[in-house]
């Protein structure tokens, strides 16, 4: 063997780990998920107990007329004691009837519920809730703080649910399970629908397991008082996202956070592709900046015993690094389609093979974890990874049927097979990368023809999960070229409906 | 997670049943309400194995139709 031909095979096998590397983030995730079903046995019930501390409801609310009236008013119906529960409005300089609609609430429930008003606002919702914060760390009333946002409904026993993991003093803070709830007929509304089974139901319930936990949840934090004090008594106000370092920062001083899946809360999310782009930018631009900053955590478990362990450090840096290895995976196989047209084809096809199990399982068990939601979302829940990526993992499943696809195409279209197969081939090869230029594309249309079709049209083709690569690879160039930071708040409308 | 901690030092808040108030359950409403809640955890476990076997199932039907 010459050195030429040595370089040529090693430069193949190079080749061939860059394109199975692409199933890594699956299996992590598909790992995540056996854990699930330890959770009934391997969690926090065993330390619960009734347990009603001095709850202050810090709502931040920046022109939420259409939503704050209705949150406020169902917040004091919660299962919990009247007189241990205070709902803080903290209006950062609203133009809209916010500060009429709290102060007539303020008048009606004298003591239960506080207006406080900012005058120069816009900063950002960390800054909004520091202004609250320091005031109510200025008396000694509050024992626990629940931190959420103007829109989200939460189910009549969800504080108590959540108060309960506080009779143990190591939690220092809890999370409930954030439901997309404006059941909106929309498209993107479904695929969050289904994403936060996936994110919040199935990932928080195994992160309980790992016994660490990457985000409390923005919409749902319930902080003891200590806690909140170890922190500094105030948010982090540099990065954009701040529940994560809120949470991270948390676990760093010993105390454990805890996931409390059967609280529900109903939240509004972004119903076009062009409002979940900002959403997901900043949420992705934060995880960047949470990433440096804890640099030190990573895969150190001696350091770190919770956010240090393998299987944490691989499940974040695989969703953060997907994008890449998606764009290595297809750039891979089109070099090796090109050197060794029968060695790329097997690459794909282990590739493909690994995802179609791990899609079926992990596609399956989230529509079980919560069923109401999983029946609205089925077909969001298959075209997750797009209409082209699903028959890609229809034809590793049945190659058969795919060849047989084929010859009718080539029939109908009177084109030579073995070109058609060539173009198909190619078209596969590349569009692990190339889906995440289609996902771009339903934003790019979403943001200039606002109401256009084609826009969610293109995200069941490139597929949800592309279009949060596509965002991640976004933010990627902005933290690069040091965009400036900035709040993009998400528009509320009311659609939340209590189920 | 671990029971590292000593249980004297869970702070147990119970609501004597004399003091019933709207919408806090008892302890016995209580326990009932976890044990409910742990149960719905263990289920979870079965929805896992059906998934699971559904997994199997579909790479079965597919070594049959490559045979």
């Amino acid at each position: 063997m010459d050195l030429t031909t040595a370089l040529v095979d090693t430069f193949e096998v190079v080749l061939t780990l860059l394109v199975l590397i692409g199933a890594v983030p699956l299996v992590i995730s598909a790992i995540q998920f056996l854990l699930i079903g330890l959770h009934g046995w391997r969690n926090h019930y065993d330390r619960v107990a009734p347990c009603y501390p001095r709850v202050a409801v810090l709502v931040p609310a920046w022109n939420e007329g259409a939503v704050i009236g209705a949150t406020v008013d169902r917040l004091l119906t919660l299962d919990y004691p009247a007189d241990r529960l205070r709902v803080v409005v903290v209006d950062d300089a609203s133009t809209d009837d916010t500060p009429d609609v709290v102060a007539d609430r303020a008048r009606r429930n004298p003591g239960r519920v506080v207006h406080l008003r900012r005058e120069e606002g816009g900063q950002g919702k960390a800054h909004t809730l520091n202004h609250g914060l320091a005031e109510l760390l200025s008396d000694d009333w509050m024992e626990a703080v629940l931190i959420m946002d103007a829109d989200v409904i939460y189910r009549r026993d969800s504080l108590r649910k959540m108060t309960r993991h506080l009779a143990d003093p190591t939690v220092g803070a809890v999370t409930a399970y954030i439901k997309e709830g404006s059941q909106a007929r929309a498209a993107v509304n479904r695929f969050v629908g289904y994403e936060y089974i996936t994110a919040q139901a199935a990932a928080r319930r195994s992160q309980n397991v790992q016994g660490v936990m990457a985000c409390l949840a923005g919409g749902a934090q319930l902080h003891r008082r200590d806690n909140l004090e170890e922190l500094g008594g105030r948010i982090d106000t540099e990065t954009l996202a701040e529940d994560t370092v809120t949470t991270f920062q948390t676990q760093r001083n010993g105390r454990r956070v805890v996931f409390e899946g059967n609280a529900v809360v109903l939240a509004e999310e972004p119903a076009d592709v062009a409002a979940l782009w900002r959403q997901r930018l900043r949420w992705a631009r934060g995880n960047i900046a949470v990433t440096r900053r804890f640099s030190d955590v990573w895969f150190r478990r001696r350091r770190e015993p919770r956010m240090g362990g393998i299987l944490f450090g691989l499940s974040w840096f695989s969703i953060l690094l997907l994008p890449l290895v998606m764009i290595a995976g297809s750039t891979s196989l089109l070099v090796l389609y090109l050197l060794d047209p029968s060695l790329a084809w097997s690459a794909f096809h282990g590739l493909w093979v690994i995802n179609l199990v791990t899609f079926v399982f992990i596609t399956a068990f989230t529509l079980m974890i919560d069923p109401s939601v999983g029946r609205r979302t089925v077909v969001e829940a298959f075209l997750f990874p797009g209409l082209v990526s699903f028959a890609i993992i229809v034809a590793t499943c049945f190659p058969a049927l795919a060849s047989w696809s084929v010859d009718q195409v080539s029939e109908i279209l009177s084109v030579d097979r073995t070109t058609l197969v060539r173009i198909v081939t190619l078209l596969a090869y590349s569009w692990l990368a190339l889906c995440m230029v289609v996902a771009w594309l339903a934003k790019v249309v979403a943001v200039r023809r606002p109401g256009s079709r084609l826009s969610p049209a293109l995200v069941y083709v490139a597929g949800y999960g592309a279009l949060l690569c596509a965002v991640t690879f976004a933010g990627y160039v902005e933290e690069l070229r040091g965009a400036e930071m900035t709040w993009d708040r998400t528009v509320k409308t009311g659609k939340v409906a209590v189920s | 997670m671990s029971n590292q901690i000593p249980d004297e030092t869970i702070e147990d808040e119970t609501i004597p049943d004399g003091e019933r108030i709207e919408g806090i359950p008892t302890r016995t409403e209580f326990d009932a309400e976890v044990a409910a809640d742990v149960r719905t955890e263990r289920r979870l476990l079965a929805y896992e194995l059906i998934a699971l076997a559904l997994v199997v199932a579909l790479l079965v039907v597919r070594q049959l139709w490559l045979l």
